[in-house]
């Protein structure tokens, strides 16, 4: 029984990840927290739910190709709101920045009710992830376990591309320093919108990713967002190991929890983050030099 | 006399960057010291961590008996050491005036009260350090529409409001044309004779600094070269061929 | 300037002077459309009142110590919890059980606030969003205590038996004084305190202000007056929920105050009433409130970030202060 929560709680930590690292990218980059990152994993998941039984319903390519199209369809929307809103507020007031996510969080969240709902759906599992392994006398559900490598795919693909690639090291300038990537001659629009399309697309791709294996519904964009923040804060924005370690520490507690502490496993979640902050503030004080 | 600031071993890196090696020297109470040097030489690196804004500083730095690295920025301000900053930091949305009486309610300690009487208090100190630092007419201006120079003045007449007895100014004269130069050290060192403070500066400009300080130290990369009276600096060869370089 | 312009000067921006002018015809304003109108105005009526307030405890935060509260629900919460647990477990008389409302919200401002003012600007905003998802969390599913998801009712008379019109008339009187505290807190020294750790820390740091400090003073005000409003909002229904405590009210609160103008005093009061206006008539039009509230907000932070108290002031300037 634990061992099977410790799985449910890796494939949580996994796609918490997803969506935390792309808050993270984009926050490293553009100064923008998107609050509008938990509707991005909403509409990841409703767009599987329609897209699941168009493209190959039950079979393993099916679900993947749907996840993947979804994905880049969320990531099409974070570029269209890219260009048309954030643009013009990059720079500006912090408080504004973060209201103009929260319109878009308020925006998606009736679409989707006008659209899907407000009862909850349910995606349909490929066959293939329907069983479950068999070690000794546990069986680990399949499908977890599936999605923890697919994640896990997409962790080393991320890395890939962060240090190995030209792309990555124009990000990783774009992180440490602005000016930075000007003085490369690069478009430093193109680098914001390309970060906030790649961090759309995760998002887009953790929700399709995990909607078979819960329920799907208009207030998923709020909880998500939640435990992101909560796995930012843990991590350490900007900082992608962080939000790895930060992200299983969040779900396998959640899942441990639920075992043990049925009702308060947010609290120690909550508890947790706490520590981390009075440990993390005690290890350092004042402010910039200058 | 007993220094009012020593500094022992004072030893900083960033990673493998070590910005401060091992810097020791004593400030005699209501000297006016000058911290000289190419850029990069660790001169606002040693301001930093008199005022307490550097983690992890090595060493011992003792002002009025009493060892300070550890403490933070606010706690070094009651102990009676004030700053300002390289690039100005008044408050940029608010006037002149409410910037003075920013100082002087903080300076009072009654930052948490809620009556009037603690402005009614201050009111004519504030007016009294406006004319000094010769703002006066400028009360009722916002800090976002002040010149550079002024905003120095201001953040200058706020450090001192607190009453501190050691000074430390960083470039406090960084961007202004010469005549406002030697305009602001000039009443900068009026004030700390007349009321009997310590004062370390910052300074680029070596005239401003031969007419100014009474001690200056010549730092270069993280550690001191020389140090001693403007006049023995001018005349140390090693100082010359490193950075004034003859051009004075 | 002599040092008496300049006391003169100073008396007239610290001093926290209310244009009576302009106030007293508003209360009196308040007074004849509830004396006027429909039962269902004056429920409306408080409801704004109560949210004008919430608003500006936020306001206080958000305009003057630039702390973006994402959790701020939580002490709207906390004083509808406190009040309403204090008479249902404690057994407290429900007139006395109104101070425990904004106490309790003032102590999870303490308790919550020392943690959060450790972190600065967005770290600050999600750790306050999370400590308010910890208590929407607590009262939702803590069955035993607060009654879990279906709230606590049936406790009291709602509004203590007062009418409409009666009760309407007592949240004015409450709701108008905690504004004027907190206008006169505003004004205070502690107010430019608040307002100076809120434009740079550390040069008030470097003055001798220790900012975490005065941060949590500023939080710990700010939750006591969400207490109230929290309280008053209880009363009003004779009813606590956990959706008090939930975000949906912290939204509620930021988006009044954008809309109303930020760095404006009263930006939390204009935006309560434009908020809540809206919503109640444009809801009857159209089912998708929620979709028009953001369309709306992208327009003002595009259009006019200083929201209507920027727009009004502009338009002040424009006509050349006929008000």
């Amino acid at each position: 029984m634990v061992l099977i929560q410790l799985v449910n709680g890796l494939m949580e930590g996994m796609t918490l990840f997803l969506i935390a690292s792309g808050l993270t990218l984009i926050f490293g980059v553009t100064r923008i927290i998107n609050f509008a990152h938990g509707s991005f994993y909403m509409l990841g998941a409703f767009l599987t739910y329609e897209l699941v039984p168009l493209i190959a319903p039950g079979t393993l390519w099916g679900f993947f190709v749907a996840v993947a199209v979804s994905a880049a369809a969320v990531s099409a929307l974070g570029v269209l709101f890219e260009t048309t809103v954030l643009r013009r507020i990059y720079g500006k007031d912090g408080i504004l920045q973060l209201i103009v996510t929260v319109a878009l969080v308020l925006i998606i969240r009736d679409l989707v009710r006008m659209t899907w709902g407000a009862n909850s759906v349910s995606v349909q599992m490929p066959d293939a992830l329907m069983g479950a392994l068999v070690a000794g006398n546990t069986y680990f559900p399949l499908f977890p376990i599936a999605i923890f490598a697919a994640g896990l795919t997409v962790v080393f693909a991320m890395i890939w591309v962060i240090y190995f690639t030209r792309a990555g090291i124009l990000l990783r300038a774009g992180t440490d320093d602005r000016g930075m990537v000007a003085l490369l001659g690069v478009n430093e629009k193109l680098i914001f919108t390309a970060v906030f399309a790649a961090g759309a697309f995760l998002a887009g791709l953790a929700g399709g990713l995990s909607a078979p294996y819960g329920e799907v519904n208009y207030l998923l964009d709020t909880t998500v967002i939640v435990s992101a923040f909560i796995v930012c804060v843990i991590g350490g924005l900007g900082n992608l190991y962080g939000a790895l370690a930060g992200a299983l520490v969040v779900g396998v507690t959640k899942a441990m929890g639920v075992m043990y502490f049925p009702r308060l496993s947010m609290v120690l979640i909550f508890l947790i983050m706490a520590a981390v902050l009075i440990a993390r503030s005690m290890g350092r004080q004042g402010g910039p030099a200058r | 006399m007993e220094p009012i600031l020593s500094a022992r071993h004072i030893r900083k890196a960033y990673g493998a960057f070590i910005a401060l090696k091992d810097i020791s020297f004593d400030i005699p109470r209501g000297e006016r010291h000058a911290l000289i040097g190419p850029n990069g030489a660790g001169k606002s690196t040693f301001i930093a961590c008199v005022a307490g804004q550097l983690p992890g500083v090595e060493g011992k730095m003792v002002f009025k008996g009493e060892n300070i690295l550890s403490l933070p920025p606010a706690r070094l301000a009651k102990k009676g050491i004030g700053r300002t900053f390289q690039i100005s930091r008044a408050f940029l949305h608010m006037t002149v005036l409410e910037n003075m009486m920013v100082a002087y309610v903080i300076a009072s300690g009654k930052w948490a009260s809620l009556s009037g009487r603690v402005y009614a208090e201050r009111i004519d100190s504030a007016h009294a350090m406006l004319e000094t630092v010769g703002l006066a007419e400028r009360a009722r201006d916002t800090v976002a529409d002040l010149s550079l120079s002024d905003r120095k003045r201001l953040e200058f007449g706020m450090a001192l409001a607190a009453d501190p007895d050691l000074l430390l100014l960083d470039e406090p004269t960084a961007g202004m044309s010469i005549k406002e130069r030697h305009f602001l050290m000039e009443m900068v060192a009026e004030r700390v004779d007349a009321t009997g403070k310590t004062l370390i500066f910052v300074e680029h400009d070596i005239d401003v600094v031969m007419k100014i300080a009474g001690r200056v130290t010549v730092m270069v990369r993280g550690a001191i070269l020389a140090q001693g009276t403007p006049e023995e600096i001018r005349a140390n060869d090693e100082v010359q061929a490193v950075y004034l370089g003859g051009g004075h | 300037m002599t040092a008496q312009d300049l006391r003169t000067l100073w008396a007239r921006v610290a001093r926290a002077t209310v244009s009576w002018q302009f106030v007293v015809p508003a209360l009196a304003a308040v007074l004849a459309i509830n004396w006027m109108a429909s039962t269902s105005t004056s429920t409306m009526m408080t409801e704004i009142m109560i949210m004008a307030l919430f608003a500006s405890s936020l306001n206080l935060l958000m305009s003057f110590g630039h702390m973006v509260s994402f959790g701020h629900a939580a002490y709207f919460g906390l004083g509808a919890y406190g009040f309403t647990l204090a008479v249902v477990r404690g057994g407290v008389p429900p007139e006395l059980a109104l101070a425990v409302g904004p106490l309790a919200a003032a102590l999870g401002g303490l308790v919550f606030g020392a943690l959060c003012v450790r972190l600065t600007q967005i770290y600050f905003a999600m750790l306050t969003l999370a400590c308010a998802q910890i208590t929407y969390t607590v009262l939702f599913q803590w069955y035993a205590f607060t009654g879990g998801d279906t709230g606590i009712t049936g406790f009291m008379i709602p509004r203590f038996g007062l009418s409409e019109k009666g009760y309407a008339t007592a949240v004015l009187v409450v709701v108008t004084l905690c504004l004027l505290a907190l206008w006169g807190i505003v004004k205070s020294p502690l107010g430019l305190s608040i307002r100076a750790v809120g434009q740079d820390r550390y040069r008030a740091e470097a003055l001798g202000l220790g900012a975490r400090r005065v941060q949590l003073v500023a939080f710990v005000i700010a939750a006591f007056f969400a207490g109230v409003a929290g309280t008053l909002y209880s009363v009003l229904h004779g009813a606590a929920f956990p959706d008090y405590a939930g975000l949906g009210i912290t939204l509620d609160g930021l988006i009044m105050v954008v809309i109303g103008g930020l760095n404006s005093f009263a930006g939390g009061i204009w935006g309560a009433i434009i908020y809540e206006v809206l919503a109640t008539f444009v809801s009857k039009v159209i089912h998708e409130w929620e979709l028009v509230l953001g369309l709306i907000l992208l327009a003002i932070c595009l259009v006019a970030p200083a929201g209507f108290a920027g727009v009004s002031a502009r338009l002040r300037a424009m006509l050349g202060g006929i008000f």
